[in-house]
């Protein structure tokens, strides 16, 4: 019993349009097994587990459910074949009861009639077969969110569950109430239920799983009995990069003059009396938790939103009126980090994309002179190795990274002054990152000021020169390059992620 | 056995549309448009010739240049559905000012442009100002101006177009060129240029395509979709000028096609309706599979009603082969 196999993944790769999200993933789970599945954001967990669900179908590899092949890309056939995953929102409807939630779209019926008797007498036994007490004619509205979670298990439960994922499960629970869930855990396992356990919460992992199994950039990185790992190991194996190889050398000496200056901005429900200077030729990152105005402070730069208290200085001279069209003149170019949605013209062409933002140079009485906007963008694509079919290429068709690169390329057909960008490598694979790295370096040390939100740690510290650590709208602290830690900054960030 | 089945069922159907919308995906509208050609060379050999052409193309004229305000409109996510009102509008005002009186002339043309202008604005400043939706927007304009139509007539129709008017939209050049027509290439020759050839046209494509991005990029994007509100009004009241001329006598009958003619012909010339993606080249092809399709249809000698039932089928099975075309990229 203990050992048996119930879940076999060989082989299994996945690709979304040039990124490669998982990679010859070979994975053996054990019936009644915790098994852990940790690694930073864009490491393939998600992906891993929509393909063991059916939402995904994988690009090559087999998986074998208790020996026989499972349907690719098919999540009614994973469901039946008992293979649930319970997401962080649960996905209960909040009108309905205890009850009606469990048995939603299963109810046992005799010629449409359900048999209610036997559902309460049901609901109750696997309430109380994993320990919990709940009034099951409560709409699930009024629970606790704990108890929520213990209804979406039910739910699976009843449906015959033999692996059950859980995502982040102990993410919006109370540390009284995690003790609670592992309770069920230990339950289900009893029952000889698997379960796939994902958190970011290391400490947890320890705590509840058997095995884990490490991934990194699409690339199972290393599998193995909790109990033979240190945390240490685990957070080394999850990171993987040494900082000084992956990212260009720093600026050496600090740089004195001021470009732009922030004076008590405050944008109503974002920031608060932001007080910033920006030198030339630095990359000054900003870093905190996700969420917390990092957004609202470069849109404010580029005069996208509204400030509603302070001011900001380009070269000494202060803006009235702030606004985009007056930033792009000025020479301050701001990229979004919702590529498709706010920088691309997805439809159109590479061409199209990258010179849509210097049309007065190569127009003549109105009219636009191709050879000479063919000549520019050709160099573009050349100068940052944009690998396109043509660039009559529509953009839509390029890998994230390439879009990334065609828009770095249009705003620097004008030499920039200063460049705004929000998670520029955000959905972009390892190699193109380095390229976009080497890009901005490469500008900086031309002069151009780049001010730049990362949420990953390992590129705030590897990439800026500065690091202006924001909570709540605030600006906390600004760190050197010299003196920033990871530990100072996640101190500075009020973050309670990896303790 | 179980891997076997699978295939089975993952493997996709070809069915008759998706047969269709292959061979479609390769030749275009082109390909449906030659087809229709060759139905009425077998049909009647003789419609074929010049004077034939001639005629059809005359027929088609005044959707054609209305179909080119329509791409505008469609290109920048805009839709008009009062330009069937409009055209209707501008006729009346043409007839019953001028009375046929050929030293009103430049005074009706110049009324009418001015008249179209103004009512782009009117659909334009709803749309880009108050944020109506524009399918919304226009469908009040074209109740608003349907209405002013009949205070202005008291139900009736009077006048009629002064001479030059009527030889720009039945007059001929050198005894076989239709006036009409060679304002219909002239304007779509213009407009393929502006939209591939200046700074404009890229804008054009740009709000179309993504309204976010153009404002990152500096792009002012409610004046790029007023001034093409305003174009379109200005070539819509031409062709109501046109329409004036075309017609012997003003009657409110006919202009009930052009709203969804002209959308008809925008999309079956490829033109996304999402915005972005399209052109006035494609919107010409799709004129003429209308028009040469009614024509078509006349001869086979379908009665009225079973004209519209066809002509609807064929137009929508050729717009769903698109709908099957993003589907597949």
């Amino acid at each position: 019993m203990k050992n048996e196999e119930i879940l076999k993944i060989n082989n299994v790769s996945k690709n979304f349009v040039g990124v490669q999200a998982l990679n010859d993933v070979s994975l053996t789970l054990l019936k009644g097994e915790v098994h852990a599945l940790v690694g930073e954001n864009g490491a393939g967990k998600s992906t891993l587990i929509k393909i063991i669900c059916g939402v995904y179908s994988n690009d090559s590899g087999r998986i074998y459910y208790k020996n026989n092949l499972l349907p690719k890309g098919n999540p009614i056939k994973s469901q039946e074949l008992g293979i649930f995953m319970i997401p962080q929102e649960f996905g209960l409807i909040p009108r309905l009861s205890v009850m009606q939630n469990i048995f939603l779209g299963r109810e046992k019926n005799k010629a449409g009639i359900i048999d209610l008797k036997y559902l309460k007498n049901f609901c109750k036994e696997i309430l109380n077969d994993i320990g919990i007490k709940l009034d099951i004619d409560m709409p699930v509205s009024r629970l606790a969110i704990d108890q929520q979670q213990f209804v979406a298990i039910a739910r699976v439960l009843t449906a015959k569950a033999e692996i059950i994922i859980l995502d982040e499960p102990t993410s919006t629970l109370a540390e009284s109430e995690v003790e609670t869930l592992f309770r069920i855990i230990k339950k289900l396992k009893q029952k000889g239920i698997t379960i796939i356990y994902i958190s970011h919460r290391l400490e947890e992992i320890f705590k509840i799983s058997d095995r884990v199994t490490i991934l990194k950039d699409g690339v199972l990185v290393k599998t193995c009995k909790t109990s033979e790992i240190t945390k240490e190991e685990l957070i080394n194996k999850m990171i993987g990069r040494t900082l000084s190889k992956t990212f260009p050398e720093k600026r050496k000496e600090s740089v004195k003059d001021a470009i732009i200056h922030l004076e008590n901005v405050t944008v109503e429900e974002n920031i608060s009396n932001i007080n910033l200077d920006i030198m030339k030729g630095e990359v000054l990152g900003i870093g905190g938790l996700v969420g917390m105005g990092q957004t609202a402070i470069l849109k404010a730069i580029f005069g996208s939103t509204i400030i509603s208290s302070g001011y900001i200085e380009f070269q000494g001279k202060r803006i009235y009126k702030n606004s985009s069209s007056k930033s792009i003149k000025n020479g301050i170019n701001y990229i979004s980090s919702d590529r498709r949605g706010e920088m691309l013209f997805l439809n159109r062409s590479v061409k199209e994309n990258i010179s849509i933002s210097a049309l007065h140079d190569f127009q003549n009485a109105g009219f636009l002179n191709s050879k000479n906007e063919n000549y520019i963008v050709d160099s573009k694509i050349n100068e940052f190795n944009i690998a396109v079919l043509n660039r009559e290429q529509e953009v839509q068709f390029l890998s994230g990274g390439n879009q990334q690169k065609a828009i770095l390329a249009r705003w620097l057909i004008h030499e920039p002054k200063v460049l705004l960008l929000d998670e520029p490598t955000q959905g972009i694979d390892v190699g193109t990152k380095e390229d976009i790295y080497r890009s901005l370096r490469n500008l900086a040390d031309k002069g151009l000021s780049i001010v730049v939100v990362f949420s990953d740690m390992i590129e705030l510290l590897g990439m800026c020169d500065r690091i202006a650590v924001i909570y709540e709208g605030r600006l906390i602290k600004i760190f050197n390059a010299v003196e920033a830690t990871e530990e100072k900054i996640m101190a500075a960030a009020g973050d309670h992620y990896r303790e | 056995m179980k891997d076997a089945k699978l295939k089975i069922e993952t493997k996709k159907r070809k069915t008759f549309i998706y047969v269709f919308s292959n061979i479609f995906r390769k030749g275009g509208v082109y390909f449906v448009f030659l087809i229709l050609v060759v139905f009425i060379g077998i049909l009647s050999p003789k419609s074929l010739g010049p004077s034939h052409i001639m005629d059809m193309l005359k027929n088609s004229s005044v959707l054609g240049i209305v179909s080119i305000a329509q791409t505008l409109l469609i290109l920048t996510r805009g839709i008009d559905l009062s330009v069937g009102a409009n055209i209707i509008f501008v006729m009346l005002l043409v007839d019953g000012i001028s009375m046929g009186n050929p030293n009103k002339t430049v005074l009706v043309i110049i009324l009418a442009l001015v008249v179209g202008i103004l009512i782009g604005l009117l659909n334009g400043i709803l749309v880009v100002k108050l944020k109506i939706e524009p399918l919304v927007g226009s469908l009040g304009v074209m109740s608003l101006i349907t209405g002013i139509s009949y205070i202005y007539t008291m139900g009736f129709g009077k006048g009629t177009a002064p001479p030059f008017i009527n030889t720009l939209g039945s007059g001929q050049l050198f005894g076989f060129l239709p006036v009409s027509v060679v304002i219909w290439a002239v304007i779509s020759i213009v407009f393929i240029i502006i939209l591939k050839k200046t700074i404009f046209g890229r804008h054009i494509y740009a709000v179309g395509s993504n309204p976010k991005s153009a404002a990152v990029v500096g792009i002012n994007v409610s004046r790029v979709s007023l001034i093409v509100y305003v174009i379109s009004g200005l070539l819509v009241s031409l062709a109501g000028i046109i329409w004036a001329g075309y017609l012997s006598s003003p009657t409110f009958s006919g202009g009930q096609y052009f709203p969804l003619d002209s959308i008809a012909a925008v999309i079956l010339g490829g033109t996304l309706f999402a915005g972005g993606v399209g052109g006035v080249g494609g919107s010409i092809i799709g004129t003429l599979i209308i028009g040469f399709l009614a024509s078509l249809l006349n001869m086979i000698g379908l009665s009225h009603p079973w004209k519209l039932i066809s002509s609807g089928l064929i137009i929508l099975l050729i717009v769903f082969s698109y709908s099957g075309r993003s589907r597949t990229n």
